[in-house]
């Protein structure tokens, strides 16, 4: 069947227009197999590996576009490309199936929406700057989902929103929830009296689903991005937000997430939080020893897993009960499937391989193993000395972060294109000290309408290829019954393809390590249980 | 103009969202039955130059 390749100089489309681009494409009469994408480097490897690249592209760059098809043969290879070229020039379509009218300036966007009191800004980061200025100067807030803004322009930003009363989410937001509604990556969940302000996207996503599965909702959620709690921006947004939920009359308790923040900013965060917050506060600084306080007030946890604990039991008894019900596991449970997955598999098998869309849950299992089990490796690690050499090679206990732009340039996010994580599984399924493989699956507006079924053949074919003492899949999957995909839908599907599933990231981390950790990891658990899952 | 929301009320305000890039934040704001304007400053066709002329001279 032949190869057609055609590339477009100079031509963008993003990352999720080309991957559903592609899903379109390859349904075409007369299409075998097919990629649209951007020339960049991670994209041509895949289209080799793929037996699609031409020699047209080779030569492609970051800003061509690159149209690779396997023709079905007997069919008209002039037809179908012209086809497929007009796919990828259409404008928009809405789920009506009408034309989505589409403006080219801020300008005409605030005529066309008198009252506008949001943005969502997910431009290139290099690009983000002036109307975000421009939006803020009209009173609008913005929840900036562009990554790469120069800190020093996100200062700018956030300290006029500031001086305005605005709202400054970002640079790097992946999440939000404001009256009931997610913005950028988030699940729908119920609203209740819980005020979340996070520099940590799967953060929000993780503590909300949770929070939804014991009956406990969300006043609003508010991303302020990594960066915000670094020493240049200095938690400002972080600052405001905490202010506007103490304000907010729907909301009972707050909740801060950060992941890696910086200590002296966390310090001036909480003294703000301190001496206004007439509300409870749990705080979960993942990655960071709690400042010490004699606030009754406030709760500091070490996981997201045990946020919501500490929020079950402020909201009460029920809520508590829900959480055991739910949530919860004992030492005993996790130790004797730790004993059953170990005696299923052949002595060899020794290590752990995490495959995470979410750059959070990533960072709390390496948190976990760094407790439990010792410090694993990573394109995101905790420290240098277990930085990966190579991010598509892992090696000893391994954690990646498959959403870190290392691999998304180019591409759209795992969450959304499961193609890189289903080729990294085949991957470790090949070695055989590979005991574990860990998958988040996160549902939700914006993620992928079945990440779970994506995986299921991936899945399968791992445990084909490491034969009957083979390695195990646990996963958790990040979501609720609401979800466009649905929680029990997607559980189904991996549950039947032998997956084993968790309620929550950390409860599938401290699995992980009992199974690959043996009994010097089962007193370690035994001790820290309170701290990381209580 | 229509007066614009104050900031401390958008947490429990109707939203009214103008999306600037991504075609998916838009679909999802749809499928939440939330009012979006899409918006792509990576084209400017010359229309819209027109429009924004027009417009300026008007506002």
């Amino acid at each position: 069947m032949p190869v057609v390749n055609v590339v477009k100089r100079n031509l963008f489309r993003d990352s999720i227009q080309l991957m559903r681009l592609s899903e379109d494409v390859k349904k075409l009469d007369g299409v075998d197999d097919a990629v649209v994408s951007m020339g960049t480097d991670t994209n041509r490897r895949l289209l080799q590996d793929l037996g699609l690249l031409g020699s047209e592209s080779r030569a492609a760059g970051d800003g061509d576009l690159i149209i690779a098809v396997r023709v079905r043969g007997g069919s008209n290879v002039g037809e179908v490309m012209g086809r497929v070229e007009q796919m990828v020039m259409a404008p928009p379509v809405s789920s009506g199936g009408t034309r989505v009218r589409v403006l080219h300036s801020v300008k005409s966007a605030l005529a066309a929406m008198q009252g506008a009191n949001l943005a969502i800004v997910s431009l290139p980061g290099n690009q983000a700057f002036e109307p975000t200025m421009e939006l803020l100067r009209n009173d609008v807030n913005v929840h900036l989902f562009s990554d790469h803004v120069p800190v020093e322009q996100e200062l700018k930003l956030k300290q006029y929103a500031s001086s305005k009363g605005l709202l400054v989410m970002g640079p790097g937001a992946g999440t939000s929830l404001i009256n009931g509604v997610g913005l950028g990556f988030a699940n729908a969940v119920r609203k209740g009296d819980i005020g979340i302000v996070a520099s940590a996207g799967t953060g929000i996503q993780e503590v909300s689903i949770m929070l939804d599965r014991i009956g406990l909702g969300v006043s609003a959620a508010l991303g302020v991005g990594g960066t915000d709690v670094s020493e240049q921006v200095g938690g400002l947004m972080m600052k405001d937000c905490l202010g506007l939920l103490e304000k907010d009359r729907e909301t009972r308790t707050i909740m801060i997430v950060a992941k890696t923040p910086r200590a002296k900013v966390i310090r001036e965060v909480m003294d703000h939080v301190e001496g206004r917050t007439s509300k409870p506060v749990i705080a979960c600084f993942l990655g960071l020893d709690p400042p010490n306080t004699t606030n009754e007030r406030v709760t500091y946890v070490k996981t997201l897993h045990s946020a919501v604990h500490a929020a079950a039991r402020e909201s009460g008894a029920e809520a508590e009960d829900e959480f055991d019900a739910k949530i919860s596991s004992t030492f005993d449970q996790l130790s004797k499937a730790a004993k059953d997955l170990r005696a299923e598999m052949g002595t060899g098998r020794r290590f752990v391989r995490g495959l995470y869309s979410g750059g959070t849950l990533a960072h709390e299992t390496l948190l976990i193993f760094k407790e439990l089990v010792g410090e694993a490796y990573s394109n995101t690690p905790l420290s240098e000395r277990f930085q990966l050499a190579d991010p598509n090679v892992s090696r000893g206990n391994s954690i990646v972060d498959l959403g870190d732009e290392s691999f998304t340039a180019g591409r759209a996010h795992p969450m959304i294109d499961p193609t890189l994580r289903k080729l990294r599984i085949a991957q470790e399924a090949k070695d055989k000290s590979v005991a574990l493989i860990l998958l988040d699956i996160v549902l939700g507006y914006g993620s992928s309408s079945d990440p779970g079924g994506a995986l299921v053949g991936a899945i399968e074919g791992a445990a084909k290829a490491s034969g009957k003492t083979g390695l195990a899949v646990l996963a958790h999957v990040c979501g609720t019954e609401s979800d466009p995909q649905s929680l029990k839908a997607q559980s189904e599907k991996l549950s039947e393809a032998d997956a084993l599933l968790f309620p929550s990231n950390a409860l599938l981390s401290a699995e992980a390590a009992l199974v690959v950790g043996g009994a010097a990891v089962s007193t370690r658990l035994k001790k820290k249980w309170s701290d990381l899952l209580g | 103009m229509a007066k614009r929301t104050a900031p401390r009320d958008l947490l429990n305000s109707e939203l009214m969202v103008l999306n600037f890039g991504l075609d998916i934040f838009r679909q999802a704001l749809e499928s939440q039955k939330v009012k979006c304007v899409q918006v792509d400053l990576t084209l400017a066709p010359e229309l819209e130059k027109k429009l924004a002329d027009a417009l300026d001279r008007l506002l």
